[in-house]
C-alpha cells in the first residue's frame, strides 16, 4: 500500500492558565494516520478538537511534542527533507479566504513569488500562462486577479484564488483547513467540487479538514473523527458515517441539522461548559457525556480496535469484536 | 394571528463619502414583512444579501454610514404599534432588552473577558432593572439559568474558561434575562460545530416554548432554518424573494433561488453529484436591473432582466416574488 | 498620483488635520526663510538692543542685539532639525527591534525586548544631563543631541510594533506567504512591513514633539546643545536667563513660547487625524465604508 504521508503518534502538549496554574492540555494525543495518493481523507471534529492543530504540525508551522511525519516513506525533519523541498510537495488552504490574501497588496503578486520562488520560470509572460492554467481550473483567469485587491473579490472567488495559488507547483498533498467554513453554503459545493475533480484528474490527494460532516461524506474516500485530541473512529467514509460506531461519532452523526423540517432532533444533549475539562479526563475523555458510559470508561483509555475496516476507540468494542454492548 | 413586528417598504442603505466619491449600497431595499407572535421566524439568504442590516434596522439600531431611507418599523407594544423611528432615543434604549433583544454572531465581545460571567449578569441587571441588591440579581440570575436547563456553575468562571457552545448559550440567557418580546439572532450558530450548534438551537427553542415570543433567526444554513424556524423568508440583493411557512417553503418551494439553496445542500446516505448555485451575490451598490436573481437563474427570460416582480401569493401564508408565479 | 490626492482630500476634513497642516507649512516656511537671514545667528549687537516689533524688526530685537524674528527662523529650523534627526533614527531601530522580536520570538525576541525595557526604566533624564554634561562638545552638535534623544525614545514603540507583528505572524496571509517559499527578510519587507508603517508613522510625528520637549528641558537646564546656537530651547533659555520679563522685552519671551505652544498642539493634532484615519474603524465612522 503506497503512502504519500504518514504522520505516526503525533502529540502536542500545551500549557496554558496563569502563571501560578498551569495545566498541560493535551491539544494532540498520539495521533496516527496515513494518506494515499488520489484520495480525500476528511479530519473531522468539534472546535478544539487538534484537527487545525494537527494540520499546523503538518505543514511546520507548530512544532509537535512528539512523533513523526513521514513523505513518500522518508522522515520529514529538517535534516532528512528541507523545509522548502517538503512545502513544494505539500501545499495547503486555510479557512478565511479574506484572510489569506495581505489586504495591502494584490493579489497577483502571491502567484507571482510562489512561481518565481520555486523557480518554475524567470519570464513574466511564461508565469502568467502558468498562473492562468491553474486560475482555469478553479474557473478563473489571470484577468479576474491581475491588480484587484483582495476586497475588491468575494469570499467564494477568494477562496478559489487560493487554491489554484495552492496548485501552481503541483503538490501531491494539499491541506485544507476548514475550506468552506466561512464560504456560503451556496458556494461550498463548487469548492468541495473542485476538491474531488483535482483528485481524479490530476491525483491530488486531500487531507480535508472540517466540521462539516456533509461534505466530508459527499468528497471524501476515508475520515477519521477526532476527539479531544484523539483519533476514536477511523474508516471508510461510507462505513463511520452511515453506520458510526463510536458513541461521539452518532452523536455528531445526529447533529447534522438536516435541511428537511418534517426530521427534526427529537432528544435534548448536553455539551461540555467549561471548556479544558474534557482533556483533563482519565480513560476516553467522552465518558462524561456518553449515554452509553461504564465505569471502565472514566479509568483506562480505549484502545483502538478494527471492526471490520473501521478503527474505533471505545471499549464497547473490547471483547471479541462484540457490537453489543450489554 | 398577532403581528409583533412590522415593517413597510423598510429602506436603509449605507451611505459612504471615500475618496471624494459618493457610493450607496442598498443593504435593504424596501422589505415588507409581517412577524407573528410566537413564531421562530428564519430568514435565510447568502452573505451580503443584507440580512444582518435587515436585523440592524429591526433592532433600530442604525448608525452612520448606516441610514434609514424610507419605510416604517412598527413594533406592538401592550397592544398598540410603536412607529420606532420616530420615537426619542431614550424610549428606543428603553425598549432594548425589555421588548426587543439581540443575539450577535460571536460571543467573545459581549462577555467581559477580565470578569466572572456572574459580574456580568449583575452590571446587565443593575442598568436595567431598579431593584439594587446584589443577592437579588444572584437569584435572578440563578432561577433563569435554571429556567433555560442551564448549569449555574457557569456564573463562576470566567469566559474563556467556557466551551464555545456553552458561552454562546450564557450569551443567550443574558439576552433573555428581561424576557425579551422579541429575540433578535444574527447567525447565532456560525461559528460553533455541529454539536454545540444543536445544543444552542435546543436552547432557542427551549426559550421561544417557555416564554410564547418570536425569534427572529437570521442564518445561511437552510439545515438550520428546517430544524428550528416555523416560518421563514428567503432574502436576495436586499429584497425578499420568498416567503413562508417552513415546511412548506421546504417541500415546495417556488423561488429558483430558494429550490437551489435547498438543493445544493448535500446529505449523508447520498453521493449524487450537486452543484452550487452558479455566480456570485450581486453587488448592493449596482445590483443587475430587473430580478436581482436574473444573471445566475437558470429560468430567466427577457421579462426578468427589465421588470422587477412583484409579490404573488401562493396562498394565504406563501407568497413569493418571481414571474414564474404568475 | 490621483490617491495621494483622495488621501488628503479625506484628511482635510477634519479641521485638526487642517489647522495643523497650515501651522506646520507656515513654520516649514518660516525655517525656510532663515537662508535669507540678513543677520548672522549666533553673533550679538547687530541691532539696536531691546527695540518692540515694528515693521523693519517684525517681532522685535533682543537685549543681545539680535533680531527676534530672524532668530526664530534659525530656531524653528534647528529644533525640527534635532526631532527628526532623533524621530528617524529612534524609528529605525524601534522597527528593526520590533520586527526581529516579534517574527522570530524565542530567546532572540526575550534578549531584545529585555534590552528595550531597560532603555525604558532607566531613569532618561538624568542620563541625559549627565551623558550631555560628559560629552558635552559632542552633545552640543545639532545630529548628536538628535542621535543621543533617539536612542532613548525607541524602546515603547518597538514594543508595540513587536506586538503587532506578533499577531500579523499568526494571520493566514503569511502562512500563505511562508507557503508561497518566500523567505523571512521577504516576508517582513513585503507583508509585515506594510502594516507597520502607519504606526511608524505616527509615532514619527509624537516622537518628533518628544524630541522639542526634552530639547527644550535640557536647554532651561543650560545643557544639551550650544546655548549660542538659537533653537525653541535657547531662545527660552536665554530670553529667561537674561531676565527678559523683567526688562519689559515681552515679545522676546513670548515668541519662543507661542512657538512652542504652536509647534505641540499642530503635530499633535496632525498625529491624531493621521491615526484616527489609518485605524480602520474610526475612519469608517468618519468617511464611513463598509466592509
Amino acid at each position: 500500500m503506497e503512502k504519500v504521508l504518514e504522520v505516526q503518534n503525533l502529540t502536542k502538549v500545551y500549557s496554558v492558565g496563569s502563571l501560578f496554574s498551569r495545566t498541560k492540555i493535551t491539544a494532540v494525543e498520539n495521533v496516527s494516520f496515513y494518506i494515499k495518493p488520489s484520495e480525500i481523507l476528511t479530519l473531522a471534529g468539534e472546535s478544539g478538537c487538534g484537527k487545525t492543530t494537527t494540520a499546523k504540525i503538518i505543514l511546520g508551522f507548530e512544532e509537535p511534542t512528539s512523533g513523526e511525519i513521514f513523505f513518500e516513506g522518508e522522515l520529514v525533519s529538517k535534516k532528512r527533507l528541507k523545509k522548502r523541498e517538503f512545502m513544494r510537495k505539500v501545499q495547503a488552504v486555510f479557512q478565511n479566504p479574506f484572510e489569506s490574501f495581505n489586504p495591502l497588496i494584490t493579489v497577483d503578486d502571491i502567484f507571482f513569488e510562489t512561481v518565481y520562488n520555486y523557480g518554475l520560470t524567470r519570464d513574466r509572460d511564461e508565469a502568467i500562462k502558468i498562473i492562468d492554467d491553474k486560475l482555469r481550473v478553479v474557473g478563473l483567469s489571470f484577468e479576474d486577479i491581475n491588480g484587484r485587491y483582495p476586497s475588491e473579490l468575494s469570499g467564494g472567488q477568494l477562496q478559489r484564488i487560493s487554491i489554484a495559488r495552492s496548485l501552481l507547483i503541483n503538490p501531491s498533498v494539499l491541506v485544507a483547513d476548514e475550506p468552506v467554513s466561512m464560504v456560503d453554503a451556496s458556494l461550498r459545493m463548487s469548492i468541495v467540487n473542485l476538491f474531488a475533480e483535482l483528485k481524479n484528474k490530476v491525483g491530488l490527494s486531500v487531507i480535508y479538514i472540517t466540521h462539516d460532516l456533509a461534505t466530508a461524506y459527499y468528497v471524501s474516500d476515508r475520515i477519521a473523527i477526532m476527539f479531544r485530541g484523539n483519533i476514536i473512529e477511523m474508516g471508510p467514509v461510507e462505513e463511520v458515517l452511515t453506520n458510526p460506531r463510536h458513541p461521539y461519532t452518532r452523536l455528531l452523526r445526529e447533529s447534522i441539522p438536516e435541511a428537511d423540517p418534517q426530521r427534526k432532533w427529537s432528544q435534548e444533549i448536553t455539551i461540555a461548559d467549561i471548556e479544558y475539562e474534557e482533556y483533563l479526563r482519565q480513560g476516553c475523555k467522552f465518558a462524561g457525556r456518553c449515554p452509553m458510559a461504564k465505569e471502565i470508561c472514566t479509568r483506562q483509555v480505549p484502545a483502538e480496535i478494527m471492526v471490520n475496516d473501521v478503527m474505533v476507540k471505545c471499549h464497547m468494542y473490547d471483547d471479541s469484536k462484540n457490537e453489543v454492548w450489554k | 394571528m398577532d403581528i409583533v413586528l412590522k415593517t413597510e417598504n423598510l429602506k436603509t442603505f449605507y451611505v459612504l463619502e471615500s475618496m471624494g466619491e459618493k457610493k450607496v449600497v442598498q443593504a435593504v431595499n424596501g422589505v415588507d414583512l409581517n412577524i407573528p407572535r410566537n413564531e421562530i421566524f428564519g430568514i435565510a439568504g447568502e452573505s451580503g444579501c443584507g440580512k444582518s442590516t435587515l436585523l440592524k434596522a429591526l433592532l433600530a439600531s442604525l448608525e452612520p454610514p448606516l441610514q434609514l431611507i424610507d419605510g416604517k418599523l412598527l413594533y406592538l407594544v401592550d397592544g398598540e404599534y410603536l412607529d420606532v423611528f420616530s420615537l426619542s432615543d431614550d424610549k428606543i434604549k428603553e425598549l432594548r432588552w425589555s421588548y426587543i433583544s439581540y443575539i450577535p454572531q460571536g460571543s467573545m465581545h459581549v462577555l467581559n473577558p477580565v470578569k466572572k460571567i456572574k459580574e456580568t449578569f449583575f452590571e446587565f441587571l443593575e442598568s436595567h432593572t431598579k431593584r439594587k441588591d446584589r443577592s437579588e440579581y444572584l437569584n435572578l440570575a440563578n432561577e433563569h439559568l435554571k429556567e433555560l436547563g442551564l448549569p449555574s456553575r457557569v456564573l463562576d468562571v470566567y469566559p474563556h474558561q467556557l466551551s464555545g457552545g456553552m458561552r454562546q448559550r450564557t450569551v443567550i440567557a443574558l439576552a433573555t434575562l428581561l424576557r425579551p418580546r422579541v429575540i433578535l439572532a444574527d447567525e447565532p450558530t456560525t461559528a460553533l460545530d455541529v454539536v454545540a450548534q444543536r445544543a444552542v438551537i435546543q436552547l432557542l427553542k427551549r426559550i421561544q416554548k417557555e416564554f410564547q415570543n418570536t425569534i427572529i433567526m437570521v442564518t445561511h444554513d437552510m439545515g438550520i432554518h428546517a430544524q428550528v424556524t416555523t416560518r421563514m423568508a428567503i432574502m436576495y440583493a436586499g429584497k425578499i424573494v420568498e416567503e413562508g411557512p417552513t415546511d412548506e417553503l421546504f417541500a415546495k418551494p417556488i423561488h429558483p433561488y430558494t429550490k437551489h439553496l435547498i438543493q445544493s445542500l448535500p446529505k449523508i446516505g447520498d453521493k449524487e453529484p450537486r452543484e452550487g448555485i452558479p455566480g456570485s451575490p450581486p453587488s448592493l451598490v449596482s445590483p443587475p436591473p430587473g430580478c436581482a436573481f436574473h444573471p445566475r437563474c437558470p429560468y430567466a427570460f427577457e421579462r426578468c432582466k427589465v421588470e422587477s416582480p412583484e409579490f404573488v401569493k401562493i396562498n394565504q401564508n406563501h407568497r413569493v416574488a418571481c414571474f414564474l408565479a404568475d | 498620483m490621483g490617491k495621494i490626492k483622495a488621501v488628503f482630500y479625506d484628511l482635510f476634513k477634519d479641521y485638526r488635520f487642517t489647522v495643523a497642516f497650515v501651522v506646520i507649512v507656515l513654520l516649514l516656511f518660516l525655517a525656510f526663510l532663515s537662508v535669507f537671514s540678513p543677520y548672522h545667528p549666533q553673533r550679538m549687537y547687530q541691532v539696536t538692543r531691546g527695540l518692540p516689533p515694528s515693521l523693519e524688526h517684525p517681532l522685535g530685537t533682543n537685549w543681545l542685539g539680535q533680531d527676534v524674528f530672524w532668530q526664530l527662523t534659525f530656531a524653528i529650523k534647528n529644533s525640527l532639525i534635532i526631532a527628526v534627526v532623533a524621530a528617524f533614527f529612534s524609528r529605525i531601530i524601534a522597527v528593526i527591534v520590533g520586527i526581529v522580536a516579534g517574527y522570530k520570538g524565542g530567546v532572540v525576541d526575550r534578549v531584545l525586548t529585555t534590552v528595550g525595557d531597560t532603555t525604558m526604566v532607566l531613569p532618561f533624564l538624568i542620563i541625559l544631563i549627565i551623558i550631555s554634561m560628559i560629552l558635552k562638545d559632542w552633545a552640543r552638535h545639532l545630529s548628536n543631541l538628535g542621535l543621543l534623544l533617539a536612542f532613548f525614545s525607541w524602546a515603547w514603540d518597538a514594543r508595540v510594533i513587536r506586538s503587532q507583528v506578533l499577531s500579523l505572524r499568526e494571520r493566514e496571509f503569511v502562512l500563505v506567504a511562508v507557503l508561497s517559499g518566500m523567505s523571512t527578510f521577504k516576508i517582513v519587507r513585503k507583508q509585515l512591513l506594510p502594516h507597520v508603517l502607519p504606526i511608524v508613522f505616527t509615532t514619527f510625528i509624537n516622537n518628533m514633539s518628544w524630541a522639542i520637549g526634552m530639547e527644550i528641558t535640557l536647554a532651561y537646564l543650560g545643557l544639551g546643545i550650544d546655548p549660542t546656537v538659537p533653537t525653541i530651547g535657547t531662545m527660552l533659555q536665554t530670553a529667561i536667563y537674561r531676565q527678559a520679563l523683567f526688562l519689559g522685552l515681552w515679545w522676546w519671551l513670548l515668541t519662543p513660547i507661542i512657538t512652542a505652544i504652536l509647534l505641540f498642539v499642530a503635530l499633535y493634532w496632525l498625529s491624531v487625524s493621521i491615526s484616527e484615519y489609518l485605524d480602520p474603524r474610526a475612519r469608517f465612522q468618519r468617511i464611513g465604508l463598509k466592509r
